[in-house]
């Protein structure tokens, strides 16, 4: 059968394979894997903006468009997707994104694809469409689907179509950096400026060079008085925000963990893994999410267990896909079976 | 009929009305459109009574309602005949309040505003502001994803929960999300708000408070017809400018309110547009120069920019008064939520107009204009035969309307009691059943909450209600 190009395609697609996991453009390779056995439903030509009217902030398009449309599609009109969507430029599609809850440095601002998905169309397990949320900003009908959808990897059902709300996009961006002696004394900045009057759209911190960075976007008049107000060094350009997105920084042989931290759970998971030279570590949106490119994957299993943090493997080996502290919901189990009775969808442990 | 003998060892007698005096206050919640008698109301004082009642419910298959102060507008916390009410306002304590993490722990009877009121002095707040803001609780908001005037930019009130600890309606108590701003897995905690109270109580919620914006520029203007404020919304969105809020009332709202707080609008205006940027001070020094410009290019025919903190009250001191004012133009009113695409607000208020004219009815009109959020007031004298079923009517054709438009049955209200019926006009039949399937997930029973989101028979006959009494007391409005 050849990869599904409309809603039904995917409908017929889901009613003759026993076991599928619906794949974008695989650019979280950990995340995409299957078993023998198991068909990858490859999305990539269920694609097409369906309705975008920049008047309206929100945008729909099928699950298999790729970010890189969307944005461009997006930056005509001015508007953007203000969580920073990651893997861009490697291919990452709709549908991928919303499913890895896959948001970058933009986060911080306004928040993440929770934030900005409203609405969606899905094909369960039992191949039957259904759609939650809708196509307006603003909405409290019926239970919250969309958001639901967000970090399932695939669980649920296949999406064929996601609406998201857009905003205007600043006229233009600055960044600014600060270095510091310790981990300690970056945090407590990094924690500072997330709740000043600056509104900064993105606080990165890279603790091998105690290196702060921040952004905030703006009039193009603005930008001076906002960063001599804000203070700190000039910082880097889009291109150093532009890796952060890609992954350039991560050696690709090795493991890439993302880890859902408080800010005041950074220090400590950094001086865990201060014992292991061999770990890259990225700490994204103020101290919210922790990217560690490893190849001592026991280990960090170990650390973050310890930490009671999860982590979720989305690039490199490794024998198990969740690191450290398992969420155990038995609610889990009852959803699966209002999706997915016949567990069609694949998704390893 | 179950013995209530269990819960008396629960809750002491005087946390336990059982007599029909003390369940009075209680049989009706922010739609007095409706009314239920409770069998019982329990007023827990910790979490452990609350799972305690929740469990002894599920043990006796007693369904329970749980009420925070009972603003809500949909009925949502409208009692089940002979059910129980658990009253939650004294779970209040605001558990932990976090500077540095941005974060507050609250029990879901701490009141909306009280969230701000402690986070003030750390020079944070609480964005989520419905208008009952000053007596809603957290509870009740985010079992029905409150909203307010804020939600094109910062989102409803899902948006600011980061984790929930419930007690679910089988008695099992979870948590769901962290403190974290990011989540890996599916979206437990985003799933629960707006769950109208059909999966459990929430004990513990997890609230992320952003820092107030620094500046505020805020402009009143006058327009010779609701079209020209119209277009004036869609120039600003077009603009590239993102307001905090955008908001329109119509003549007859205008009239409601002068009469209210003299709030001393442009006089003959047909409509008022507010607009408020907000920001860094270096940002809206640029800003409000883009915006002033724009706006004197509309055709507005009085422009007013709030010069300080108390002219921006004044200004928004009308809008907030709207709807309790137009109690003062009519005994009775039906507030709407409904939600069209924000292109297709011109139309609906035309289409709203003719409905009006037709039946004879007025109908005030007050907007979130930035998200399409409409707000019409339905006007009716209760002692009138008929008055109430043919408002109901009228609103009902107004939903219809949205849902036809491609819009939203609710905005902010949530569908509780009120719009039941007409989830079927938004959702199809295989997604109500996928609906009713993860409630039953939550809820195998059917004892949380029942009633509600979903068209059957449990749902009670309307009667004619007069206004609550927090609102006759001005306390609260109905938005």
């Amino acid at each position: 059968m050849s990869d599904p190009t409309t809603e039904s395609e995917v409908v017929e697609a889901v009613k003759s394979h026993d076991r599928l996991l619906p794949v974008g453009g695989g650019t979280k390779p950990r995340l995409s894997s299957v078993g023998e056995n198991t068909h990858r439903l490859d999305m990539r030509k269920l694609t097409g903006i369906t309705e975008y009217q920049s008047s309206e902030y929100t945008i729909t398009a099928h699950a298999g468009t790729m970010i890189s449309e969307i944005q461009e599609t997006l930056g005509r009109q001015g508007q953007y997707l203000p969580f920073d969507p990651l893997w861009v430029d490697a291919g990452a599609t709709l549908g991928g994104t919303v499913a890895a809850n896959a948001a970058g440095p933009g986060r911080l601002r306004f928040g993440g694809l929770r934030d900005f998905v409203i609405g969606v169309r899905l094909v369960d397990g039992r191949g039957q469409v259904i759609r939650g949320g809708g196509k307006v900003v603003k909405n409290a009908a019926g239970f919250d689907l969309p958001k639901l959808m967000v970090g399932s990897l695939g669980r649920w059902g296949v999406m064929t179509e996601i609406s998201c709300k857009v905003f205007p996009q600043p006229a233009a961006w600055s960044s600014r950096e600060w270095v510091f002696s310790d981990h300690e004394a970056a945090m407590a900045k990094a924690m500072e400026l997330s709740r000043s009057r600056f509104e900064p759209d993105a606080t990165e911190y890279l603790p091998t060079e105690h290196r702060l960075v921040l952004r905030m976007g703006g009039p193009v008049e603005s930008l001076d008085a906002l960063n001599a107000a804000v203070g700190g060094a000039p910082g880097p350009d889009q291109n150093w925000w532009q890796q952060r997105k890609e992954f350039t920084w991560a050696d690709s042989s090795a493991a890439l963990i993302r880890v859902a931290t408080s800010p005041r759970q950074v220090v400590p998971l950094l001086n865990g893994l201060a014992i292991d030279p061999a770990t890259h570590v990225q700490v994204s949106a103020a101290g919210n999410t922790v990217w560690l490119n490893t190849t001592e994957v026991s280990k960090i299993d170990e650390i973050l267990r310890s930490l009671n943090l999860t982590g979720l493997v989305h690039r490199g080996p490794g024998p198990d896909r969740w690191l450290g502290r398992k969420s155990d919901q038995k609610l889990d189990a009852a959803l699966q079976a209002v999706f997915d009775p016949e567990h069609r969808f694949c998704v390893a442990a | 009929m179950t013995s209530l003998e269990g819960l008396r060892d629960i809750v002491p007698q005087d946390r336990l009305f059982v007599d029909q005096a003390q369940l009075k206050s209680f049989e009706s919640d922010g739609l007095t459109a409706f009314k239920a008698k409770p069998r019982a109301v329990a007023l827990p004082v910790t979490a452990d009574e609350t799972i305690a009642l929740v469990r002894w419910c599920a043990r006796e298959k007693v369904p329970f309602v749980a009420r925070g102060s009972g603003t809500s507008l949909s009925g949502g916390s409208l009692p089940v005949e002979d059910g129980i009410v658990i009253g939650l306002n004294r779970l209040n304590r605001i558990i932990d309040l976090d500077p540095e993490e941005r974060i507050a722990v609250v029990e879901p009877g701490v009141i909306n505003a009280h969230v701000t009121q402690a986070a003030t002095p750390h020079g944070l707040h609480y964005a989520p502001d419905p208008s009952s803001q000053i007596i809603c609780t957290i509870g009740g908001n985010v079992a029905f994803n409150s909203g307010g005037a804020h939600c094109l930019k910062y989102g409803m009130t899902a948006n600011h929960v980061l984790a929930i600890k419930a007690v679910l309606a089988t008695g099992e108590v979870v948590t769901f999300g962290s403190r974290s701003r990011d989540h890996l897995g599916p979206d437990l905690t985003g799933l629960f708000c707006g769950s109208e109270g059909l999966f459990g109580i929430a004990l513990e919620i997890t609230l992320s408070l952003l820092p107030p914006a620094e500046e505020f520029h805020t402009v009143l203007v006058g327009y010779r017809s609701l079209e020209a404020a119209g277009e004036a919304v869609s120039a600003i969105i077009d603009s590239g400018l993102l307001p905090g809020a955008l908001e329109i009332m119509d003549a007859l709202a205008i009239e409601a309110a002068e009469a209210a707080v003299q709030c001393n609008y442009p006089p003959g205006a047909a409509a008022v547009l507010i607009v408020e940027l907000e920001g860094p001070s270096e940002k809206l020094a640029v800003e409000r120069k883009q915006l002033d410009k724009l706006l004197a290019a509309t055709n507005a025919f009085e422009t007013r920019v709030a010069s300080d903190a108390a002219e921006r009250l004044s200004i928004w001191r009308g809008r907030k008064s709207a709807f309790s004012a137009v109690g003062r133009l009519s005994p009775d009113f039906i507030v709407q939520d409904g939600v069209v695409p924000r292109s297709r607000l011109g139309e609906a208020l035309r289409r709203i107009e003719e409905m009006s004219r037709e039946t004879e009815i007025r109908v005030a009109n007050v907007f979130h204009a930035g998200d399409g959020n409409l707000h019409p007031l339905i006007l009716y004298n209760g002692h009138e035969e008929g008055a109430l079923e043919r408002a109901e009517a009228l609103a009902a054709r107004i939903l219809r309307m949205c849902i036809e438009m491609g819009g939203s049955l609710t905005g902010e209200h949530g569908i509780g009691v009120e719009k039941s019926a007409y989830l079927p006009d938004m959702f199809d039949e295989t997604t109500i059943t996928c609906f009713k399937a993860i409630r039953h997930a939550f809820d195998p029973d059917e004892i949380a909450n029942p009633g509600k989101m979903f068209p059957g028979p449990e749902a009670p006959a309307l009667q004619h209600p007069g206004a609550h009494p927090l609102e006759q007391a001005g306390i609260i409005s109905r938005e």
